[in-house]
């Protein structure tokens, strides 16, 4: 029983030193956002790296996705006689859940373990140490752009997967129910509110805050061995994957009341 | 034992084994032997450039440094020594601030860099180079980009003269001609050496060496030692070496140190050291094994004293 305690003690005090190290780090990251310490080259980079070469999977992810949801709703909306509404039923719940959630699931796989895993072997092969020695603070050049990166491409891909998530849902629900383009487009403007937009790309920001801050976190702090490179990595997508759904739902209680 | 301070005449061996005529070096290059340049005496008689006092360095509840003080002047070659785990790159590492002692001071030009946050430590370390053990360029720059990164952001310097400076520190360490290789496409002493053009961008007073002539082959030992000597002879730049390789160490080094047992040993010439009979001094110096199967190692130890 003692032992139990123990250990479940151990992990409370791992896990609230795990987020004392992400709020360190994020601190860090916002300093010297505020004193306009920004690499613009690097930040180029990443911004290319988070966003146009995860556009592809969000695109393919966000087009299928749609075109599932839309089949189901298609479906139900025949059954009930609301066929007008099946546009704006998928244009809402991309805009609101599936686009942001989507988005940042699939750029966590993507860019977040591709953050950890640079930055790990970095750490690993003491570049992080040499960045140090010339005066250079790695959050300033490592961790700051990809932080950018993640806040202004995640709610960039989210929007663009909102609008091809939107497009696969018209091709599926025409090709089950035979529904034109004006009536699936037709539903949307009088009933899709721009704020619902606004609000998933208010989720997109910090869903890309999350990628960038754990993928960095667990790349800097990764032991100096080969193997823990791959476990950094392989972490990173775990503790975003959980905490962009725990913020989902922080989120949309707030930003839905 | 502490570091008294005391002049010491100027200490040159000659001890570099001389390649084999028409030998290559490493990267298939011909071997084109030079006489290493003519080093001017140390002087030892007003500050010292950097003073390591007391200093203790506990990791994981382990001691690995106690009680380690020596000075190092200006322009001096100054080589540090011991066997594997010593904590000599523990050592190097709090020289330039990456770590700090749980005990002691380190001062760099009269300043305790041990009491300096990150971004006093930022402002010390302008003045400061560092060669990594695995040369730790950044594998996504070129070797130009690799160079010429701590003065990425000077505005007082224009694109044109950053480009004579790469130009002229890779001539220097004779990598003219790879500024648009990768790191991932060039061999370990090359490597090395781009290290070396990248640690000497800024013009550093101090250069700090974390075995510059470990994994590579005894020619290329030799050539990135001896080019370690010419850059700090040609720039009146200070270097500090860790390195395991007695011969290189002992060829080049205006003095020597040696860890062993956490502290000090022995600070003195590299003839001090030859004749020094503290038994771990001595042992390390000619290559000389412990306990009962290492017979082979005595002949070693005198081809080495043959040679140096």
């Amino acid at each position: 029983m003692q032992s139990a305690i123990a250990v479940l003690g151990a992990q409370v005090l791992r896990g609230l030193a795990y987020f004392g190290e992400l709020s360190e780090l994020h601190l860090r990251t916002l300093v010297h956002l505020t004193r306009g310490n920004i690499e613009y080259r690097p930040t180029v980079e990443q911004m290319s790296s988070v966003g146009v070469s995860s556009l592809p999977i969000v695109a393919v992810t966000m087009l299928f996705s749609g075109m599932v949801f839309s089949y189901h709703v298609a479906d139900q909306a025949m059954l009930l006689g609301a066929t007008g509404y099946v546009g704006w039923a998928v244009a809402e719940t991309m805009a609101r859940e599936l686009g942001p959630a989507l988005t940042a699931i699939v750029v966590a796989a993507r860019a977040g373990s591709a953050m950890a895993a640079e930055l790990g072997t970095m750490k690993v092969t003491e570049q992080i140490d040499a960045l140090r020695t010339m005066a250079t603070d790695p959050v300033k050049y490592l961790v700051v752009p990809r932080y950018i990166a993640g806040m202004a491409m995640v709610p960039l891909l989210a929007l663009i997967g909102d609008v091809i998530g939107v497009a696969g849902g018209f091709v599926m629900a025409n090709a089950t129910i035979d529904m034109t383009a004006n009536a699936y487009f037709g539903s949307i403007p009088g009933n899709l509110e721009i704020w619902t937009v606004a609000a998933g790309v208010i989720k997109g920001l910090f869903f890309g805050i999350i990628i960038a801050i754990i993928g960095c976190h667990q790349g800097l702090y990764t032991e100096k061995a080969s193997e823990e490179v791959g476990r950094a990595t392989t972490r990173s997508v775990v503790y975003c994957i959980m905490l962009i759904y725990a913020a989902n739902l922080a989120l949309t209680v707030l930003l839905f009341p | 034992m502490r570091d008294d301070g005391r002049a010491v005449a100027e200490a040159e061996a000659t001890s570099e084994p001389a390649p084999e005529p028409g030998a290559t070096d490493a990267d298939g290059e011909p071997f084109s032997p030079q006489a290493l340049p003519e080093r001017q005496p140390i002087d030892r008689t007003g500050e010292p450039l950097l003073s390591i006092e007391n200093v203790k360095q506990v990791i994981d509840g382990n001691v690995i440094l106690k009680d380690i003080s020596f000075n190092i002047w200006p322009g001096e070659i100054f080589g540090i020594m011991g066997m594997s785990g010593s904590g000599k790159t523990t050592l190097l590492r709090l020289l330039i601030g990456l770590d700090k002692p749980d005990e002691g001071s380190v001062r760099f030009k009269d300043e305790d860099i041990t009491q300096l946050d990150e971004d006093g430590l930022n402002r010390v370390r302008k003045s400061m180079g560092m060669c990594f053990q695995y040369s730790a360029l950044f594998d996504s720059m070129t070797v130009a980009e690799n160079v010429a990164f701590v003065q990425r952001n000077r505005r007082d310097v224009s694109e044109e003269e950053k480009r004579e400076r790469v130009a002229e520190l890779l001539e220097m360490v004779e990598m003219s001609g790879n500024e648009d290789r990768m790191p991932a496409d060039l061999s370990g002493g090359m490597r090395k050496r781009v290290s070396i053009a990248r640690a000497l961008m800024e013009e550093p007073e101090l250069v700090l060496y974390d075995e510059p002539s470990s994994g590579l082959d005894p020619v290329m030992a030799c050539n990135i030692t001896g080019l370690i000597k010419k850059v700090s002879t040609d720039t009146g730049s200070t270097a500090v070496l860790v390195s395991h390789d007695v011969p290189n160490l002992l060829g080049i080094c205006d003095r020597m140190m040696m860890l062993h047992n956490k502290t000090v040993q022995l600070i003195g010439t590299p003839e001090e050291m030859r004749e020094s009979d503290i038994p771990v001094v001595h042992r390390f110096i000619h290559g000389l094994g412990t306990g009962e199967m290492t017979e082979h190692c005595s002949a070693d130890a005198e081809v080495m004293d043959s040679v140096g």
